[in-house]
């Protein structure tokens, strides 16, 4: 639920980065900036992607001659509203965005939004990436994602419809485990159910409301003894929990969906500024104080400049696009 | 109290709860056209997403028709004894706030913060019957820099360049949170 | 014992308590200007936080959410325009009082009543934060639907001049928190293609036009001679005016024990608010009183059930958050922002895994009360005696250009100060109309809950609206608020 501030502000940042004496600065221009950049987040103060982008503005300065980045908050709407902002703005490189690519790229392909990604943005580059885990309660017989599917069918010659929770219609989760369903000809027997953000899926499955979730697979381990999860939806295990098999392990078909985290800005940014703001997002993502926030975080760290980023997207957009075409049509039936 | 003070107090409520009813109609009436706009998914029960508005709009309806149609008479009878003009009286100097305001934001535009905040503050304090050269010069002048020292130095917000003034408080805020010991 | 634990680790870091106190210092102030939400000082302290150990940072934090809850009451009870949101409920008595001289009395009010109503949800968090939260994760959205319609009936039925103007408040409240994008699909609506509106409509500048750009259209409409010769409060003619007084303090005592009650339920409940509490609080004290008629012309009564709830909300808000990870509120979505990037795994098991530190929190709550309630307690009567002298003429002026940068400053969007003058002109037109601005935010601040937890109620179930009747608790929410608005209507008619 929105509460009291609905819109939260995002202010001046860097402050406290001098006042620690962090480190000597780091010869630095400010590509071309003469005002502070407001770094968008498409999901409220607090939350995972709202972290990463926190922190990424905390460290950057340094390497932009001090311009400051300015976290401004605009959640909602699967980050679309986000993404139709800084898609209008002028790509000067004073208004970009920080936007989780997983969600970003589904709900944009999901439905028509008005927004082309590809073709609206520019990617420069990525600092980050959350993976998603398939979660039952502890307590029940599902272990393994076989069972799972075992489970849902033996409901549905029962004649119930299991139902699953996720973060929003279009959301990586939603998607990812829509895919999954999809491909192992499971989706008519489910129905999934909406909730706010990763705490109210969450709180969603642990109440009972519903019998299987996704989940941020970092977010796991404060609730090892309430939530069991049968495998991680990406080819290569989780580097913060490293325990939980993938799918691709035991099996079963899926389509991999990480979600990389990304700093962009609108299409028709000039190429020296992404390579000049790439290569600070490179500093920065080196830099001590970055280095220590993340890790404290459990916030997985995966730099790839401007150039990586792009052809990571467009592979990832590539992959997901027969499922999203088979959710799209199974949302429009 | 007599009995003419009450009718008219029953005369003033009417001729409000009905406007009360027109304002909710005409809200409705704007919604309304929205409505059919709004994206349904096919795979959700009901209504879907035209559940709540559709409602809401409804319920808006309702209530608007009923207290139009419980209190037109009373309303009718009271307007035309011509009390009317009694609540307008004040009106003058509320629609010059109102035109105060959005000229001053028109004016943050064109001329960033600080000029238009002093303007309107002289402005603001003559419509409220300050006089003088010290409350309508430098009263708003020491307004605006405690504005500026609270909002844009200390809290470190930034102005859009104006279109026809442009000038960079930016850096100079920063200059003095350095000053401060702020960075 | 983990309370005493807290006070050791508390304590023992000099930082922690120096930033516990500046932390209290910085929500009092900035609770007392309006539009200056603790949200959004507790983002512009985030950054600073990076830097400090876990304790300091999140006692700072916590510290600035509690105070401020307090200092939004400052300016309700003097200029009639809330700080915060939640002291909305407060000016209703509040101002009155100031009138009268006796802004002195309402403000010890006020601040005992918070600092009551702030001890108890503390201790209630401290105590039965683990065996409370199962029961708050119990309820889903069926119960969500409930817990809202009686919000909306209670409050739309008590806040109008009459009940079908109130409820016609809270369908406006409702209809304009549809503006934006559909919580499921993510559809926009009603925006009317302009892109300022695909995130809504901002609550700040609905607030601070509805509550205090009226309030300055209204005096500017007031043309009783002399009225802006006036200073905004009257002077004490007895010294009782500027003290509250033991026979006060007993007399609403029970208020406020029952105010604190509702205030910690609503905490506990994510996504009420603080506001919903203050407001029911009122409601409630005001239903309940024997002399109705004292009531709207400044009782302390009002005062002590609207600030005792507010303020109670802060403490049980952390219980949803310690335990299941959900925060009940925007300062407590900031503080799990700060507890994940100081690394503290908020889950079930938070008070083994983290036992000094989330004591040590708890700790700091209590000092920052004891702070608040010093400052506030011999403070407000100073600041009382103070205000007294400025005339109204300077300070309407001063609080409109006030509204005007703060909703500036949420945002950086100058399209909010043209939403914000909008919202004045409307609160201005819907007090001369006799309309609620109160029943109308309450709907608006609670309109995109009551719509998600219906459509999920819709998702979960195939059977529709008789899902309600296996929710036995859904069904008891909404016999509530019917049965309140029923008996609303039949003391109407006796009247």
């Amino acid at each position: 639920m929105n509460t009291i501030t609905r819109r939260t502000l995002g202010l001046f940042m860097g402050a406290a980065l001098v006042a620690t004496g962090a480190a000597a600065p780091a010869a630095a221009d400010s590509c071309g900036l003469t005002r502070p950049v407001k770094a968008i987040v498409g999901y409220g103060a607090g939350g995972g992607t709202d972290s990463y982008a926190r922190i990424l503005a905390s460290a950057i300065p340094e390497f932009l001659d001090g311009t400051p980045m300015v976290i401004v908050n605009r959640p909602g709407g699967a980050q679309v509203p986000a993404m139709k902002f800084v898609k209008a703005a002028d790509p000067d490189g004073v208004t970009l965005q920080v936007v989780a690519m997983g969600g970003g790229l589904m709900s944009t392909m999901l439905r028509d939004q008005g927004i082309s990604w590809f073709d609206d943005f520019r990617p420069i580059a990525q600092f980050g990436v959350t993976n998603q885990a398939l979660v039952v309660r502890q307590g029940t017989d599902v272990r393994t994602a076989q069972d799972l599917i075992d489970f849902i069918k033996a409901q549905n010659e029962a004649g119930e419809t299991v139902r699953w929770s996720h973060p929003g219609r279009g959301s990586v989760s939603h998607v990812g485990v829509t895919a999954f369903l999809e491909k192992n000809g499971i989706l008519d027997m489910t129905q999934d159910v909406p909730f706010q953000g990763g705490a109210g899926t969450r709180n969603a499955l642990l109440s009972g409301e519903v019998d299987f979730s996704a989940s941020g697979a970092h977010t796991l381990p404060a609730f090892s003894d309430e939530l069991h999860a049968v495998g991680v939806l990406s080819d290569e295990r989780d580097p913060i929990v490293d325990d939980i098999p993938t799918l691709k392990e035991q099996d079963i078909p899926f389509v991999p969906t990480s979600s990389p985290i990304v700093l962009a800005g609108p299409a028709g940014l000039s190429d020296e500024f992404v390579t000049c703001m790439s290569a600070a997002v490179e500093q920065a993502t080196g830099h001590e104080a970055f280095k220590a926030l993340t890790k404290k975080a459990q916030q997985a760290v995966v730099y790839r400049d401007a150039d990586e980023s792009l052809a990571y997207l467009q592979s990832l957009a590539d992959a997901w696009a027969p499922t999203v075409a088979e959710v799209r049509a199974s949302l429009a039936e | 109290m007599t009995a003419g003070d009450h009718s008219e107090g029953q005369g003033t409520d009417a001729l409000r709860q009905c406007a009360v009813g027109v304002v909710i109609l005409a809200v409705c009436a704007v919604m309304a056209t929205q409505l059919g706009k709004i994206y349904v998914e096919p795979a959700d029960s009901g209504l879907g997403a035209r559940g709540l508005p559709s409602f809401a709009i409804g319920a808006g309806f309702l209530l608007a028709i009923v207290q139009i149609v419980s209190n037109l008479p009373a309303a009718l009878r009271w307007a035309r004894s011509g009390a009317v003009s009694a609540e307008w009286r004040g009106a003058g100097r509320v629609a010059a706030l109102v035109v105060l305001a959005f000229a001053y934001i028109e004016a943050i535009l064109l001329f960033q913060y600080a000029l238009p905040t002093a303007v309107a503050m002289s402005l603001m304090l003559y419509l409220f019957g300050s006089r003088g050269i010290v409350r309508l010069v430098v009263f708003p002048i020491v307004a605006v820099a405690v504005y500026y020292f609270v909002f844009f130095v200390l809290l470190g917000l930034f102005e859009e360049p104006g279109s026809i003034l442009r000038y960079d408080s930016y850096s100079f805020a920063l200059q003095i949170r350095h000053m401060l010991g702020l960075q | 014992m983990g309370l005493v634990d807290g006070f050791v680790a508390l304590f023992s870091s000099w930082q922690a308590v120096l930033f516990t106190i500046i932390g209290t210092l910085i929500g009092l102030i900035g609770g007392a200007v309006p539009g200056l939400s603790s949200g959004a000082m507790i983002s512009l302290l985030i950054p600073v936080t990076y830097y400090m150990g876990p304790l300091p940072a999140l006692a700072m934090i916590y510290a600035v959410s509690k105070s401020s809850d307090f200092g939004g009451s400052i300016p309700a009870i003097l200029f009639n325009t809330p700080g915060t949101p939640q002291a909305s409920a407060t000016q209703i008595e509040g101002f009155p009082l100031t009138r009268q001289g006796k802004q002195g009395k309402a403000l010890r009010m006020a601040v005992v009543a918070s600092a009551q109503g702030d001890v108890f949800s503390e201790l209630l968090l401290i105590f039965g934060a683990s065996f409370l939260a199962i029961y708050a994760a119990r309820l889903g959205p069926p119960e969500f639907v409930g817990i809202y319609a009686c919000a909306f009936l209670i409050i739309g039925g008590l806040l109008g001049k009459s009940i079908v103007t109130g409820l016609s408040s809270v369908v406006l409240g409702l209809l304009l928190s549809l503006v934006g994008t559909d919580p499921i699909t993510a559809g926009e609506r009603f925006t009317f293609g302009s892109f300022h509106l695909f995130d809504g409509i901002g609550l700040v500048p609905v607030l601070l036009g509805l509550f205090v750009l009226s309030e300055v259209f209204e005096k500017a409409g007031d043309t009783k001679a002399g009225a802006a010769e006036e200073a905004v409060a009257g002077t004490p003619t007895h010294p009782d005016d500027s003290r509250l007084t033991w026979s006060d303090y007993k007399r609403v005592f029970p208020t406020i024990c029952r105010s604190q009650v509702i205030g910690s339920g609503v905490g506990i409940l994510p996504g009420l608010g603080s506001v919903v509490a203050s407001f029911v609080a009122y409601s409630e004290a005001r239903r309940r009183s024997k002399t109705p008629e004292t009531w709207g012309k400044g009782e302390i009564e009002g005062i002590a059930a609207a600030e005792a709830a507010n303020n109670a909300t802060s403490g049980s808000n952390l219980i949803p958050l310690l335990t299941l990870g959900i925060p009940g509120s925007t300062a407590a979505a900031l503080l799990s922002g700060v507890m994940l990037v100081h690394g503290i795994e908020i889950g079930p098991r938070v008070f083994e895994t983290s036992h000094d530190l989330v004591y040590g929190i708890f700790a700091a709550g209590l000092l920052c009360i004891a702070t608040y309630f010093v400052a506030g307690y011999w403070g407000a009567a100073y600041l009382g005696r103070l205000i007294a002298r400025i005339p109204s003429r300077v300070v309407y002026p001063v609080i409109f250009l006030t509204c005007y940068v703060a909703v500036y400053s949420t945002e950086q969007e100058v399209f909010d100060m043209v939403l914000m003058t909008v919202f004045g002109i409307a609160g201005f037109v819907m007090k001369k109309l006799g309309m609620s601005p109160a029943a109308f935010i309450i709907a608006f601040i609670l309109g995109p809950g009551l719509e998600r937890a219906l459509r999920q109620t819709f998702l979960l179930s195939d059977d529709g609206l008789l899902f309600f009747l296996e929710r036995p608790v859904a069904l008891l929410f909404l016999a509530m608020g019917l049965v309140a608005l029923v008996l609303r209507l039949r003391r109407s008619r006796k009247a």
